[in-house]
C-alpha cells in the first residue's frame, strides 16, 4: 500500500515539475512586470511555487497550468503588495489588476517572441552584443563598463536604450511577418 | 507604432527602471512611470516587451528560477514531459549544473553577498567587529508587529511562547493550545484568539491563520486588515467578525458589525469574484460551496474574559512610588524635606550621581498635588525644580534591559514658566540612567523639550512631537519600556492632557514610539532634570510592571496604608 502511495506521489511530483518547467519563465515574466523590484519578484515567485505545489491536488488538469498559476500569482502579488507597499515602490492596485489581465494574454506568444529575440540578438554587431551581455547578462554596472571601455556613462545608457528599441522593433517585425504568413 | 510615438520621458524612465532592477527610481519618477502605464495601453505593451527582452538576456535565468523553486518547495526532481524549455539567450548551457550545485552556488553567492554587505555597511567583518559592552547597534531581523494585551488560562505551544501581557510580538508563528488571548496589532486592530489556534503574525495589517477561532475588531483609521486562511483572505471593512477555520481549510464566518470582503486564493466558482458579507450575516465557506448559516455570536469569545485585577494583586506590580510627600512640613514650607519619601528606593534624592550624600535642591509644595484624583493626606506634596536643578536617586531593583520584561513608568509634570524671550535651556525631563561609566551612555529620557514638545529619547533616537505642550497645564506621562534578552527593545510614551481620560488598559495611540533597538543596559538610577531657564513641577512618580500599576488612582493609597 505504502509503495503505491509513494509511486502516486512521485508521479504527481513529476507532473507538477514538468508543468512548472514548461511555464516557469512565463510565470516569472508575469510576476516580474507586476512587481517592479527584482528581489521582491523572486520572493513572490517562490511563494507562488509553494502555493502551486500545495494546491496542486486542486488543479484541474483539463485547464491551462499557466492560467491557473497566473490566478494564484495575482493574489500572491496583491498580498505581497499589501505587506510591503510602504517600504518600496509598488504599482497601484488598480494598475496591477489591469496589467495582470493584459500580461496573461501578452504571454501567450512568449515562446515565439523569445525565439525571435534570439534571432534579432544574433543580428547585432559584436560590440552591441557585448554591451548588452555585460550590462544585462553579466549584470555589470554601466559605470564599470564605461570605465573599462573609456566611454561616458550617458553614451552607454543611450546605446542600451537604442538597442532595446531595435530589438523590440525587430521582434515586432518578425511577429507581423509570421501573422502575414 | 513605435515607442518613439510616446513621450520621450516614458522611454527614459523605462530604461532607467530596467537598468536598475532593484527599483532605484525616485518616488516622483516612479509615480510618473506609473501614470504613463495607467493612462496609455501602448505604454503597458512596451513595458511588457522591454521587460521580456531584459529578462531573456539575463544569465541563466531558468536555472536561477529552478534553484528558487528548490529552495521554496524542497527536493522535487524535474521530469520534463516535452524535454524542451523556452529558449533564452545565453552562452553557458542551461543544464551544465545540477540543481544541487545550483543550490549551493546560490547559497555561496548569498553568503558572499552577506559578507560583502557586512563589510560595506560596518567597515568590518562580523567575526572581527569590536565588541560593545553597552549595546548592540544592529536591529533584529524580525520586526515587532503587535502586543499581547490580555490573556486568560493560556497554554502556548510551538517555539514562541508569549510570557506576559504587554509583551511585544514579532512576526512569527504562535500556537495557542488552550485559553483566550488578545493581540493589539500596531495598526490598532484587535484580534482575540481562542485555543486551539495556530496563527502567524505577518505585519501590523496582516495575519495568516492555519486553523482556529478568532474574533477581529477593526480599527477605524486602519485601511484594511487581511486575515489569510488556507483558502480565503478576509478584509475587514469597519468590522467586528468571528471566524472558525478548520484544519481542512473550511471556514465559518460570522459578521457582527460592518462588513467583510472575502477573496479566494483560487478563481474557481463560486469564488470567481470577491464577495462582501454584511453585518448580521454568516456563511459556511467550503471548497466549492457557500452556505448561509444562522449568525451565532455566542459561539465566539468576543472579548477576553476576566474581571479587572484587585488592588491587592496590583500591589505586587508596583515597584517604585514617590508622591514627594515630606514627612514633616517645614517652615517655610518650600524647604520641607521631600528627598526621602516613597518606596522602592535605595537612597534619597541627591544632587549628584556619585557617592555624594548632598540632598537634591528644589522647592517642596507639601500641600499641593498635580494628581487629577483626590489624594490622601500622606500623598500630598509635589516638587518644583528650576534653573538647572537635577535630582538623582538609586532604585532598589534596577530596570534591566538584558532580560525579557515590560516596565511602565508614570509621572505628572507641569511647566510653570516659559521664560521671557528664549526657547533655550527650558527643558524638563525624567530619565533612566546607569551608574556604569560609559563613553556613550544610552539612556531613556522623557519629558518636555525647551520648545515644549513632548520628547522621548531611547538609545540613540530622539523623538519630539508637535504641537507643543502648554505652559501652566499638567500632563500625565506614561511610558512603556519593552526589554528583551534576545530580541529588540522598544519604548512607548504617552502624554495625557488634563482633558483626556486615562484608560484602564494600554491605549492604541502613543505620543512617541521609538523604533526597535538593542540595549543591554541595567538602569539603576532615576534622574529628574530641568534646564537652566526652566521651571517645572513634578509629582506622583511610579514604576511598575503593568499599565494598571502605574495608572490606577487608588493603588498608591493602599500601598502607603500598608506601610
Amino acid at each position: 500500500m505504502s509503495s503505491t502511495i509513494s509511486l502516486l506521489e512521485q508521479n504527481t511530483r513529476g507532473i507538477f515539475t514538468s508543468l512548472l518547467s514548461e511555464d516557469r519563465l512565463r510565470i516569472f515574466g508575469y510576476i516580474r512586470t507586476l512587481v517592479p523590484h527584482s528581489s521582491d519578484a523572486e520572493d513572490v515567485y517562490q511563494l507562488v511555487c509553494l502555493t502551486l505545489w500545495n494546491k496542486f491536488d486542486e488543479f484541474d488538469q483539463e485547464r491551462s497550468f499557466f492560467s491557473w498559476a497566473c490566478g494564484i500569482a495575482f493574489y500572491t502579488v496583491c498580498n505581497h503588495r499589501r505587506r510591503i507597499r510602504k517600504d518600496r515602490h509598488y504599482f497601484d492596485q488598480a494598475l496591477i489588476e489591469t496589467m495582470s489581465q493584459k500580461r496573461e494574454k501578452h504571454l501567450e506568444n512568449f515562446n515565439s517572441r523569445i525565439d525571435y529575440l534570439h534571432e534579432c540578438f544574433n543580428g547585432l554587431n559584436q560590440s552591441d552584443k557585448q554591451l548588452l551581455q555585460n550590462a544585462i547578462f553579466e549584470n555589470q554596472s554601466v559605470k564599470e563598463i564605461a570605465k573599462a571601455a573609456d566611454k561616458a556613462m550617458q553614451t552607454l545608457y543611450n546605446r542600451l536604450s537604442f538597442l532595446r528599441r531595435e530589438l523590440a522593433e525587430c521582434i515586432s517585425r518578425k511577429l507581423q511577418c509570421e501573422q502575414q504568413v | 507604432m513605435s515607442i518613439q510615438d510616446l513621450p520621450p520621458e516614458f522611454e527614459q524612465l523605462l530604461n532607467r527602471l530596467l537598468n536598475s532592477p532593484e527599483g532605484e527610481l525616485s518616488d516622483s519618477d516612479f509615480e510618473k512611470f506609473q501614470s504613463f502605464l495607467s493612462s496609455d495601453p501602448q505604454a503597458v505593451q512596451y513595458y511588457f516587451e522591454y521587460s521580456d527582452i531584459n529578462a531573456a538576456i539575463q544569465a541563466d535565468v531558468s536555472a536561477h528560477l529552478k534553484s528558487l523553486e528548490e529552495i521554496a518547495i524542497g527536493d522535487i526532481k524535474p521530469e520534463p514531459l516535452s524535454g524542451q524549455e523556452s529558449q533564452v539567450i545565453r552562452e553557458v548551457p542551461a543544464k551544465s549544473r545540477t540543481p544541487v550545485v545550483n543550490y549551493f552556488l546560490v547559497a555561496a553567492a548569498s553568503l558572499m553577498f552577506f559578507v560583502a554587505m557586512e563589510w560595506m555597511t560596518s567597515g568590518d567583518f562580523l567575526w572581527k567587529r569590536p565588541s560593545d559592552s553597552i549595546t548592540e547597534s544592529s536591529l533584529t531581523n524580525l520586526p515587532y508587529v503587535a502586543t499581547l494585551t490580555r490573556s486568560t488560562d493560556c497554554v502556548w505551544g510551538g517555539k514562541s511562547l508569549p510570557e506576559f501581557s504587554g509583551q511585544r510580538l514579532l512576526t512569527e508563528d504562535l500556537v495557542l493550545e488552550q485559553g483566550v488571548a488578545e493581540f493589539r496589532f500596531d495598526s490598532g486592530v484587535r484580534l482575540i484568539i481562542e485555543g486551539p489556534t495556530k496563527i502567524e503574525l505577518v505585519t501590523s495589517c496582516c495575519a495568516n491563520i492555519e486553523y482556529g477561532t478568532v474574533v477581529l475588531h477593526g480599527y477605524e483609521p486602519t485601511p484594511e486588515f487581511s486575515l489569510v486562511t488556507p483558502r480565503l483572505t478576509f478584509h475587514d471593512i469597519g468590522t467586528e467578525y468571528g471566524a472558525r477555520i478548520n484544519q481542512d481549510g473550511e471556514v465559518e464566518l460570522h459578521v457582527f458589525e460592518g462588513a467583510v470582503r472575502v477573496d479566494s486564493h483560487q478563481k474557481n466558482e463560486p469564488f470567481a469574484e470577491a464577495m462582501i458579507i454584511q453585518a448580521g450575516e454568516a456563511r459556511h465557506l467550503k471548497q466549492n460551496v457557500i452556505d448561509d448559516i444562522p449568525l451565532k455570536s455566542e459561539n465566539f469569545k468576543r472579548e477576553v474574559p476576566g474581571a479587572p485585577k484587585k488592588l491587592q494583586a496590583l500591589q505586587q506590580e508596583l515597584l517604585i512610588y514617590d508622591s514627594f510627600h515630606p514627612p514633616v512640613i517645614g517652615d517655610p514650607e518650600r524647604l520641607s524635606e521631600w528627598q526621602n519619601s516613597g518606596i522602592g528606593w535605595a537612597n534619597p534624592w541627591r544632587k549628584q550621581q556619585g557617592h555624594s550624600d548632598e540632598f537634591a535642591t528644589g522647592d517642596s509644595h507639601p500641600r499641593k498635588t498635580l494628581a487629577r484624583t483626590d489624594q490622601a493626606e500622606n500623598q500630598l506634596g509635589l516638587i518644583e525644580l528650576r534653573e538647572g536643578n537635577t535630582a538623582w536617586r538609586t532604585l532598589e531593583k534596577p530596570i534591566r534591559m538584558d532580560t525579557n520584561a515590560i516596565y511602565y513608568l508614570s509621572f505628572y509634570m507641569q511647566k510653570i514658566n516659559s521664560g521671557p524671550d528664549t526657547v533655550a535651556e527650558q527643558f524638563g525631563n525624567l530619565s533612566l540612567q546607569t551608574s556604569t561609566v560609559s563613553a556613550h551612555p544610552r539612556n531613556i529620557l522623557m519629558g518636555m523639550s525647551s520648545e515644549s514638545y513632548a520628547t522621548l529619547q531611547a538609545d540613540m533616537q530622539i523623538m519630539e512631537k508637535a504641537p507643543p505642550l502648554q505652559t501652566g497645564k499638567t500632563y500625565f506621562f506614561v511610558a512603556k519600556i519593552v526589554a528583551s534578552e534576545k530580541d529588540s527593545d522598544q519604548v512607548f510614551l504617552r502624554a495625557f492632557s488634563e482633558a483626556e481620560a486615562i484608560p484602564e488598559g494600554e491605549p492604541p495611540v502613543w505620543t512617541c514610539i521609538s523604533t526597535p533597538f538593542q540595549n543591554s543596559n541595567v538602569f539603576d538610577l532615576v534622574r529628574i532634570q530641568v534646564g537652566h531657564k526652566g521651571d517645572f513641577l513634578f509629582d506622583e512618580l511610579r514604576i511598575g510592571t503593568t499599565w494598571a500599576a502605574v495608572v490606577n488612582p487608588d493603588l498608591p493609597r493602599l500601598v502607603l496604608e500598608k506601610r
